[in-house]
């Protein structure tokens, strides 16, 4: 069973991800802050990691560097952001990160979470 | 006759205390009953959410769970989802906004005299693209309250692409919105924003800054129609801002090079000469090396960093290292891709030139 983390600071949107994961036989938790997810990634393993950029107090692509240059960087992260520019999407595939544009579909992002799981890792990859 | 006074001051207080005491009650008491009603319908919508996304139930069905005086309810519990949601997820919370009698009640307020809750219903029936809200507009739009007057041009924005004109006349006349959220506006509208946005820049006489705002979407969507326009921008213009836009732009959308380009990259003004070194680095390939090579001898530290990143994107590691072994070349110019160089982990391959140091 893939165990994904869910960080988003809009508790609503993330419970109702979380709760159709669980539906699909996902172990899901939901983080509404960035700040103890390294914490949280030592104690338990994750899969997949679906956060927002755009959090409270937080730069999600710090965080995603951060987390990139740390040993947690075989985890697959996908970016569902309000942030939508350009600049940001390409730093975004710069991590190999993936990256889906808010509003998303839930049915089309439900689709898509097998296959993202499925995606090589960052593992071996030079940053 | 002091006596009965002092009396009738002390009781008279006492009766105004316990009312006070009183009355301080009750609105505790209607606080706490308003946070249980909340609590309660949310947590009933929670579940009536997750039926509905679990194709459990119909958005009629969930409708009729919800009570007339939950409405205020309903609406602020949809509006985080509608936000965020897009698609069949998207139309059935809609579905469940009609069948609910919300929208219906949001025009009402949508006449309301007070403007909060006005620009709180526009916000809303613009989220929903209702195109009963338009007629409600004409207030939010002429507002100098700006949480008014932006719901209202979102609103306008979200409901047709046709609005499209009214939306720039309404931008025009302010001053207080950024790039970032004029393309915000626009990115819901989806790619064929850009070729309206193009017509109507080739009909009309806008301000500049709604020129830079048109550049910033186009290079969002990633539309490539708007090259002659950026061409012509480049080549022409004698706005420095609107040349620097055209060619961050002309960068991000990757168009290739253009003698546009070249002029650019001899422009006097720094920051231009910057955004022109970028856009080759982006979209030059091999042969335009040697447009950038000059740029490495910049009298400008920004201007010999870009070209410095442009020439490892466009040349062979071994040219660089031919450049780094020039005794000849300039030791600013060396100095600049050596730390490029060293930055982008090559640095085990370069000797460093101790004479320097």
């Amino acid at each position: 069973m893939a165990r994904i983390l869910i960080l988003d600071d809009n508790i609503y949107f993330a419970r109702l991800i979380a709760s159709q994961l669980t539906r699909l036989g996902y172990a899901v938790r939901v983080m509404e802050a960035g700040e103890e997810l390294l914490d949280l990634l030592r104690a338990e393993r994750y899969d997949l990691l679906i956060m927002e950029l755009l959090l409270q107090g937080q730069d999600g692509l710090t965080l995603l560097q951060t987390l990139s240059c740390s040993p947690f960087s075989y985890l697959r992260v996908l970016i569902v952001s309000h942030r939508t520019s350009y600049v940001d999407q390409q730093r975004v595939a710069e991590y190999d990160a993936d990256f889906l544009s808010k509003p998303v579909d839930l049915y089309e992002l439900l689709e898509k979470v097998p296959m993202f799981l499925k995606r090589k890792s960052w593992e071996g990859r030079s940053l | 006759m002091t006596l009965n006074a002092l009396r009738f001051i002390v009781f008279g207080v006492l009766i105004l205390t316990s009312l006070i005491f009183l009355s301080i009650l009750r609105l505790r008491y209607i606080a706490n009953k308003e946070t249980l009603q909340r609590r309660r319908a949310y947590c009933r919508m929670e579940a009536l959410l997750l039926s509905l996304f679990d194709d459990q139930i119909l958005a009629y069905q969930w409708a009729l769970r919800i009570h007339a005086h939950e409405l205020t309810y309903l609406q602020e519990f949809l509006l985080p989802y509608l936000e965020c949601l897009k698609g069949e997820s998207f139309d059935k919370l809609v579905a469940v906004a009609y069948h609910s009698g919300l929208v219906k009640r949001l025009l009402q307020e949508g006449r309301s005299p007070i403007a909060w809750r006005q620009a709180k219903a526009v916000y809303f029936l613009g989220l929903i693209r209702e195109p009963q809200v338009l007629p409600l507009l004409k207030p939010g739009l002429s507002s100098g309250n700006m949480f008014w007057f932006y719901p209202s041009v979102i609103a306008l924005a979200r409901n047709d692409l046709r609005n499209l004109p009214q939306v720039l006349e309404a931008l025009k006349h302010r001053s207080d919105w950024t790039e970032h959220l004029g393309v915000s506006i626009f990115a819901e509208l989806g790619e064929e924003v850009c070729p309206v946005l193009l017509a109507t820049l080739a009909q009309e006489e806008t301000s500049p800054k709604i020129v830079r705002l048109a550049f910033a979407v186009m290079a969002h969507f990633g539309y490539l129609g708007s090259e002659s326009l950026l061409n012509e921008t480049i080549l022409t213009s004698k706005d420095r801002e609107l040349r620097i836009r055209a060619l961050r732009a002309w960068s991000q959308l990757k168009l290739g090079y253009f003698e546009g380009l070249d002029l650019a990259l001899q422009d006097p003004d720094w920051e231009i000469r910057v955004a022109a070194v970028t856009a080759l680095g982006s979209s030059g390939t091999e042969d335009q090396t040697a447009l950038a090579h000059p740029l490495l001898r910049d009298s400008d530290w920004w201007v010999r960093l870009r070209a410095a990143e442009t020439m490892l994107k466009l040349c062979k590691r071994e040219e660089l290292y031919t450049i780094l072994d020039d005794p000849l070349e300039d030791l600013y110019a060396q100095d600049m891709l050596r730390y490029v160089l060293t930055r982008e982990g090559g640095a085990t391959c370069v000797i460093p030139v101790f004479d320097v140091l």
